[in-house]
């Protein structure tokens, strides 16, 4: 059971490690721009305008 | 009294995280969205940031954003590194605690659900539906259906998304004569969607994040290895089923306790009156 658990939280902490690179290398290619221009806008299709 | 101080510690912060993703208050005012540079983050639930109030992004807005640039072809750049570590940090660390302590739309639903009415537990195979959206309609249709210039759309929130008809949708068509005056076929599409969900609401617990949330299908596969963990000690277990009534997910609590469908609400652990569940 504690091997178990163990594990788990090896997992668990190697996934953290991944999400945190994969953030890091998300904003050095600046892909906030991206979403940002968009969500600053009122953004018709998101409202059901089309 | 241990069970009504947990619900009620959810309940405010429920209604704290709404009031903090939606507290451009001017917006509402002045009818116009926030435009400053809070919106370069984004919050870990559904929330529209096309509503007057949204001061982030919403992170399924924010990857097809990113997804829409792909053109029509697999380009890896178009892939939404940021927002996909974001939630998948989020979800390691708490799995899908965010559906149920901070989603404003889950805690609607929730608020719905106490209406007086028969209930329904609902049908179980409803809840791959979540992950079909997921995978068509916040990756591969952004990517692949685009436009004659080339640019995909966003295919949840423009076909599916109730929570932006909710808080974007409905107050800026109220607000903004021009924006009325645009509506059709899509928009009376999405209010009846909008609408059955309310509706189904009722009479069934959290349809929406049980059946239909892509954000709900992302984090959900992180309960199996997020660092915040929910056991339960089956020598303990008496079976009187009282965990099982009080989940929010219509869960089968000793069977499924870390399911993808369990938001972490704790309901089930303030419930058990053979303190069975850790």
């Amino acid at each position: 059971m504690n091997n178990a658990s163990n594990k788990k939280r090896i997992v668990s902490i190697v996934a953290i490690v991944i999400a945190v690179l994969l953030m890091i290398a998300g904003y050095y290619r600046n892909e906030f721009q991206t979403y940002f221009a968009k969500a600053v806008q009122i953004c018709t299709q998101c409202i059901g305008i089309g | 009294m241990e069970n009504n101080n947990g619900l009620k510690i959810r309940r405010w912060v429920q209604i704290g995280s709404a009031a903090v993703g939606n507290g451009y208050l001017k917006g509402f005012k002045t009818s116009s969205i926030y435009q400053g540079p809070l919106k370069n983050g984004c919050v870990p639930f559904l929330n529209c940031y096309s509503c007057p109030g949204a001061l982030f992004s919403c992170p399924i807005g924010a990857m097809q954003a990113t997804i829409s640039e792909a053109g029509g072809k697999f380009d890896l750049n178009a892939i939404p590194l940021l927002v996909i570590g974001f939630l998948s940090l989020v979800g390691s660390l708490v799995g899908r605690a965010v559906c149920g302590w901070a989603c404003p739309f889950g805690f609607i639903q929730d608020l719905l659900n106490k209406i007086p009415s028969k209930k329904f537990a609902g049908w179980k195979w409803l809840k791959y539906l979540k992950y079909t959206i997921l995978i068509i309609f916040v990756f591969l249709l952004p990517a692949f259906m685009v436009d004659e210039f080339d640019m995909g759309a966003p295919s949840f929130c423009k076909f599916i998304c109730p929570a932006g008809t909710l808080e974007g949708g409905i107050p800026l068509t109220l607000m903004k004569p021009d924006l009325r005056n645009q509506l059709g076929v899509l928009f009376s599409w999405k209010m009846s969607f909008l609408v059955a969900i309310l509706a189904l609401a009722v009479f069934f617990k959290r349809p929406f994040c049980r059946w239909f949330c892509p954000l709900g299908a992302f984090y959900g596969p992180f309960n199996k290895i997020s660092l915040k963990q929910i056991g339960i000690d089956k020598d303990a277990c008496v079976k009187c089923g009282k965990c099982s009534k009080v989940c929010p997910m219509s869960l089968n609590v000793p069977e499924e306790i870390n399911s993808c469908d369990c938001i972490r609400c704790f309901d089930c652990k303030a419930e058990c009156p053979t303190k069975a569940i850790k």
